[in-house]
């Protein structure tokens, strides 16, 4: 009997000492997996979709290389449908299921501080390629981005509309994290010394009547409009702008540079300024670049804009860290990598980071 | 946030703008919630999948105007009947399929999940990128005192009116209209009484149909299409049909009105993210106050 009980007591307690292992132990530390959250299908799935090809590609080109990679290297995508909910849930099956280290994604601010959240708690490292809210720059130390913040940017576009004597500014944005971010630091920066904000409007991306939102601007005494949304929001309010007749200077986002804004607001789009935070740039003679537009182009069809880009350098990076890791793979040995990085030469220019994992990047204006 | 800025100042121009937003939103409301009543009415099964019928509608006449290079009055009437043809056919298949069940929220589940399936169906087709239907580039809308009015909301109002009233006359005048108004307020005496209550609900479930599909084209002529536009639109439309009182139809025409104009003045007064609130506060005061709609009457009925 009390053999027995001396049996039962050793599986228990070794079943308890297994389990904590389980628990504690890391097992991905072994993995070489690498996840992908985008927004594949939604309304932000055309963002997803180019982004998965700019990383299908690097994963080939990284496999042609594959004298340089020591190791087999995996790639997991999941689908975040471009909200939180998704998002979260798309994080925990690449941390538990697949046993990633390091995550490229997602695209939205909206799901990367949530998804940011649970990749810091389990110690996998997540690079955003294009998420610029402000919050992630505090959002932990496995968290980086290499796309600056929003507080860039509004301070980017601000500055353009003092530059140029502009008094009264309306604001239209986008109802999120983004865009009520974005034109929140819009209105500080560009407030004081007789300037103004004259109209402040919210609007929904799923809406279908613009006339309603624009329709303000007519009456508001703005000589300058600034659009804090994406290229879909922007084109529409532009198109509705023409048609009842306003004429103000409008200052979008960088988000906007996209082929399909002309498609979508044609002519409408002719004066729009806006600040570009991505350091890509299509037409660049830089050797680096050029390859990837020419052999994106011979892939895909059409050339690549910065979600491409972006997405393609942020996987490179993460596969850089995967290769620099003695032993086994582990997110703390990816994040040892990022964080001594001196500067990666990529196809968005050259790419440092700051304590806070935020990319160090000037903004410059467009139009 | 909203709050943080006084309220607009009523002025001349914003406010004529403002009026005629209202009168080319309700058009569209109008049509789309007479397009809802024609296929609840008969069926009294909420169908959700009326959204993709308006999608559809939209993406039918892309399809028949970009691809095969029709010209644009022929691809709405193209793709009005395939939209009612193939609709009247699913719709009317799940309705029968379920008439054995006397619970009407199996019909709504069921339709929820038949919309899903089709929204996915144009998302796998043509994408979920933004389409554009307008043809030509985009020039100042026509001005009108001090507002600005396109063409399309000139369309909107023209076609919007015309098709609510030849509704009107079909119910009121003709042997099916008649047929109609009878299943959609006795099946079982019209069943009594000798009338083909199946071959009626065919033909409500098409008209139904084919009206969506016209009020989707006009919503994507005006701000182009996604296959995510129908849903928005349905609520509208079925918010104006719950206020108008399903047993009037004539109170669609108030009712389409007082929505359209409650939000965009909403809109322009307060901020546009106040639409929505504006539209349900709007359903709900209905439903407390004067449940029974703008026609303060139920239809008479004979029991059985």
């Amino acid at each position: 009997m009390q053999e027995h009980s001396a049996v039962h007591i050793i599986v228990f307690v070794t079943a308890v000492l297994l389990t904590g292992v389980t628990c504690h132990g890391s097992p991905r530390e072994d993995a070489t997996g690498v996840g992908v959250l985008l927004p594949l299908t939604g309304d932000a799935s055309s963002y997803g979709q180019k982004g998965r090809r700019a990383i299908e590609m690097a994963f080939d080109d990284r496999k042609a290389q594959a004298a340089g990679l020591d190791r087999k290297l995996t790639v997991v995508f999941e689908d975040s449908k471009g909200n939180a909910k998704d998002g979260v849930s798309a994080t925990q099956k690449l941390i538990t299921v697949d046993k990633v280290s390091a995550i490229v994604g997602d695209a939205l601010s909206a799901v990367t501080l949530p998804a940011a959240a649970v990749a810091e708690a389990n110690r996998v490292v997540l690079i955003s390629p294009v998420s610029s809210a402000p919050g992630i720059t505090h959002a932990g130390k496995y968290i980086y981005r290499i796309w600056p913040s929003d507080l860039m940017e509004g301070k980017a576009a601000a500055g353009f509309a003092v530059s140029k004597g502009f008094k009264k500014a309306a604001l239209l944005f986008l109802n999120n994290d983004y865009g009520n971010g974005i034109a929140d630091i819009f209105a500080t920066e560009f407030s004081g010394s007789g300037r103004n904000v004259v109209l402040k409007s919210a609007y929904q991306d799923i809406t279908t009547d613009w006339r309603t939102i624009v329709t303000p601007l007519a009456s508001s005494g703005a000589d300058v409009v600034y659009v804090a949304g994406y290229y879909k929001d922007t084109a529409a309010i532009l198109r509705t702008a023409r048609e009842l007749g306003i004429e103000t200077q409008f200052i979008g986002a960088t988000a906007i540079e996209d082929e399909n804004l002309i498609k979508l607001a044609g002519t409408a789009t002719e004066g729009i300024v806006y600040p570009l935070a991505t350091g890509f740039d299509a037409a660049s003679t830089d050797a680096v670049s050029k390859a990837f537009v020419n052999s994106f182009q011979k892939r895909f069809g059409y050339q690549p804009g910065w979600m491409e880009a972006h997405a393609y350098d942020a996987f490179m990076l993460v596969c850089d860290g995967v290769k620099s890791s003695k032993g086994r793979v582990s997110g703390t040995r990816i994040r040892g990598y990022l964080d001594h990085l001196g500067s990666y030469h990529g196809v968005t220019g050259d790419i440092k980071f700051d304590e806070n994992g935020d990319v160090i990047r000037e903004v410059v204006s467009s139009g | 946030m909203s709050f943080e800025r006084s309220f607009r100042v009523v002025d001349k121009i914003g406010v004529t703008q403002v009026l005629i937003n209202s009168l080319s939103g309700a058009c569209l409301y109008l049509l789309i919630g007479v397009s809802f009543w024609l296929i609840y009415a008969p069926t009294k099964t909420f169908f959700v999948s009326h959204a993709a019928a308006i999608t559809f509608g939209a993406y039918a006449c892309y399809w028949f105007n970009q691809y095969f290079g029709l010209p644009l009055p022929t691809a709405v009437c193209l793709a009005a009947i395939a939209v009612a043809l193939g609709f009247a056919a699913v719709e009317n298949a799940l309705f029968q399929s379920l008439r054995g069940d006397s619970k009407s929220w199996v019909g709504l589940v069921a339709s929820i999940g038949l919309y899903v399936v089709l929204q996915n169906i144009i998302s796998l087709g043509f994408g979920d990128d933004t389409l554009v239907l307008r043809q030509g580039t985009i020039t100042v809308g026509q001005k009108i005192g001090h507002a600005y009015v396109t063409w399309v909301q000139t369309l909107m109002i023209i076609v919007g009116g015309v098709l609510f009233v030849s509704t009107i006359m079909l119910l009121s005048t003709t042997r099916l209209g008649r047929g109609i108004r009878g299943v959609a307020s006795n099946p079982d005496l019209c069943v009594l009484l000798g009338l083909n209550v199946d071959r009626i609900t065919l033909w409500s479930i098409g008209m139904g149909s084919a009206l969506a599909a016209v009020a989707g084209i006009l919503s994507a002529l005006d701000s182009d299409m996604t296959p995510t536009m129908g849903f928005r639109l349905l609520l509208n439309g079925v918010i104006v049909m719950i206020i108008a009182g399903a047993g009037s139809i004539r109170g669609f025409a108030w009712a389409a009105l007082l929505l359209s104009m409650a939000q965009h003045l909403a809109a322009y007064f307060l901020d546009a993210k106040w639409m929505d609130t504006v539209a349900f506060i709007i359903l709900i005061g209905f439903l407390i106050w004067k449940p029974l709609g703008f026609a303060e009457q139920r239809l008479k009925k004979v029991e059985l």
